[in-house]
């Protein structure tokens, strides 16, 4: 920067710069979310171009950027018009497991029907719209925001990625502090630190979950994250 | 700009272990450089990963005719006019450059530094929605970047004086700004 240096001026910049970067947290879930766009299906970078004359470059290129204009330039395989239908599939970021026959408790609320998949990109899209939307205002639009939340998490722990999961649930904390569904956080955040393998020595979270919710429908599937499920056998008939 | 990976690459960033190392080194700049041009924080993520993903095919082709972080801001500032573009259409209430508060998740620093921080960077951010778009791109770049001015030129392809005079005239934009904060 050219000729600043009044410090007053040097501080309040500084400061500022420091007050506008992204947190560690936002770092890493920003990292994950490009890391699943490229493993999935962002199309690798194109081959080097032919050697062409410079008008036919120029047309190309404008004619690009035009349909970038329109939504579908850079990264028209990721919008809602794929340019192909087997794009679709392989765009999808992440995959939803599926769900296990046994009548296991589901952290997902029964509330909202699931509505049809959006294509794949768009899944990615919402679960992070719905955990960085401002806070709501009102407690029905707070239980919405916490549904959708929650159902993300689920997805993200199914997906072998507690990190994620974890990352979604600060940012609930964040969008929704305390919430009305504290018991369904509380299990989310015991298994995705248990997945993690981030049970300090010698506490069992699964324990701390128990105590604080004992009758928990959540229990046995706590339990079995944080590996203490042969304390109990009728729990773990319930979860297959 | 050399491109050094801080640490070896992970898997994840294979097969192209100079994007890991671009990430690492410019995702703050990104960020910044995207809420500065009015991008909210709950559009942050969605439009730096567009960002990046970009930055992913076309790093192939960059040939270091311009420095790397002037190439970022020409996609940085092409995927922000993007996202104020369909958040018009979509009519959403996005409202640019409205001072917010970070998010408290970092521990770092203490109470009283996050404060002071999220009190500068919302007085930034207020002055900054005073601006057009000209200015504000010069305030973004050289004051809050610290990009020297014929980078700044380099980065919005305009002429070396012109770039000259915004800054002039923004940087006593800004002192009368301050001096008005500190005795108002």
């Amino acid at each position: 920067m050219d000729d600043l240096d009044d410090p007053a001026l040097k501080e309040v910049l500084s400061r500022a710069r420091r007050g506008w970067s992204p947190t560690a947290g936002e770092v890493e879930r920003l990292r994950r979310g490009v890391e699943a766009a490229l493993a999935t299906g962002i199309p690798a970078a194109p081959p080097a171009a032919p050697k062409m004359p410079a008008w036919v470059r120029h047309v190309l290129v404008t004619a690009a950027f035009t349909a970038a204009g329109a939504g579908a330039g850079y990264w028209a395989g990721r919008r809602a018009t794929p340019p192909a239908p087997a794009a679709v599939s392989a765009v999808r970021v992440i995959p939803t497991a599926p769900r296990s026959p046994a009548p296991a408790p589901v952290l997902e609320p029964p509330a909202p029907a699931v509505a049809a998949p959006p294509p794949a990109r768009r899944i990615d899209r919402a679960r992070h719209a719905s955990v960085a939307t401002p806070p709501p205002a009102t407690p029905a639009e707070s239980l919405a925001v916490e549904v959708r939340a929650l159902r993300n998490i689920e997805r993200a722990l199914r997906d072998g990625n507690p990190g994620l999961a974890q990352a979604f649930l600060d940012d609930l904390d964040r969008a929704v502090p305390g919430g009305q569904m504290r018991e369904e956080r509380s299990a989310l955040r015991t298994i995705a630190r248990c997945n993690a393998g981030q049970q300090p020595f010698g506490l069992d979270l699964a324990d701390e979950f128990t105590a604080a919710y004992p009758s928990s429908a959540y229990r046995a599937r706590v339990q079995q994250a944080c590996g203490t499920d042969s304390h109990s056998a009728g729990d773990s008939s319930s979860r297959r | 700009m050399k491109l050094v990976h801080p640490d070896p690459p992970s898997d994840t960033d294979q097969p192209d272990g100079r994007f890991g190392a671009v990430y690492a080194e410019h995702v703050g700049f990104v960020w910044r450089c995207l809420r500065g041009l009015g991008i909210p924080s709950a559009g942050l993520d969605d439009a730096a990963q567009d960002v990046f993903l970009a930055v992913h095919r076309q790093l192939p082709g960059f040939r270091g005719e311009a420095s790397l972080r002037t190439w970022l801001y020409a996609i940085t500032r092409h995927v922000a006019a993007n996202h104020r573009r369909r958040d018009r259409r979509k009519g959403s209430a996005l409202t640019p450059l409205q001072p917010e508060l970070p998010s408290l998740v970092d521990p770092q620093p203490g109470p009283l530094e996050r404060a002071a921080d999220a009190q500068a960077a919302a007085f930034v951010e207020r002055f900054l929605a005073k601006l057009d778009t000209k200015k504000r791109e010069v305030f973004l770049l050289a004051f809050v970047e610290e990009m020297t001015i014929p980078e700044v030129a380099a980065a919005l392809s305009i002429p070396l004086n012109t770039a000259y005079t915004r800054f002039r005239r923004v940087r006593a934009a800004f002192q009368r700004a301050l001096e008005r904060r500190t005795h108002g």
